[in-house]
């Protein structure tokens, strides 16, 4: 379970950051969890894209266009890195053949 | 055959995974295939540790150029545009680089394989 964890640590974060943008409000204030802000620097180039995400999330373009337009690819990069890290998952827990050569689909970790 | 098997734990920061890893890729391969697998790969893959020094420089403004180096243009280009996703992606990369780092491994292994067994021996 801890391996599991462990080695999916990328893929259960990004899904974690994504759904909770989703459950989360966006036009309240809330606790903020950005490094930057909490020593004091009022301005940082991601500001506002957590923001921007949640707005897409919820469907509403405009608040997302001025809350920061990155919002739309890094949704979509933020997919695509998430289905791709989900097919390797799914790769890694299926047996492994032990006198298999490597072939294309055995793109695999070893369970050690 | 002994001394290529080998020759993997002298690779600048490899994992007792990534041997493991390794041993099972170059199973169906001989003897000359091995050699050429050895030298193929070695050029083709990432420290784990440089990986580290560069996902590090996230936290002074230039972000994602570990995600550039390891051929994840998008992630970069996000990571570099938000710096490093306001410092949390960075974190998360500082944290998870070894998995980063094999993940990209294990494809330069197949690609090199792939190489060696289309032909690609140095004699």
């Amino acid at each position: 379970m801890i391996k599991l964890v462990k080695n999916n640590f990328e893929l259960i974060f990004w899904v974690a950051a994504l759904t909770s943008l989703a459950f989360t409000n966006p036009t309240q204030t809330h606790f903020v969890l950005c490094p930057l802000r909490l020593m004091g620097f009022t301005w940082c180039p991601g500001c506002g894209l957590g923001h921007s995400i949640a707005f897409l999330l919820h469907g509403d373009v405009k608040a997302l266009l001025h809350a920061h337009w990155i919002g739309i690819p890094a949704l979509l990069i933020l997919m695509h890195r998430i289905v791709v890290l989900f097919r390797r998952a799914i790769k890694a827990q299926q047996p492994v053949d032990e006198n298999a050569a490597f072939s294309p689909t055995a793109n695999r970790r070893l369970p050690i | 055959m002994d001394f290529y098997q080998n020759a993997y734990m002298n690779l600048p920061g490899v994992s007792a995974e990534e041997l493991g890893f390794l041993k099972q890729a170059t199973n169906g391969l001989d003897e000359n295939q091995l050699k050429s697998f050895f030298v193929v790969y070695s050029t083709k893959r990432k420290n784990p540790n440089d990986i580290l020094l560069l996902a590090v420089i996230g936290f002074f403004g230039f972000a994602g150029i570990h995600r550039f180096v390891m051929g994840q243009v998008g992630m970069g280009i996000l990571f570099f545009f938000t710096g490093g996703l306001c410092c949390i992606g960075t974190i998360v990369d500082v944290i998870n680089y070894k998995t980063l780092t094999f993940e990209y491994n294990q494809k330069m292994a197949y690609e090199a394989f792939n190489i060696v067994k289309i032909g690609g021996q140095f004699y």
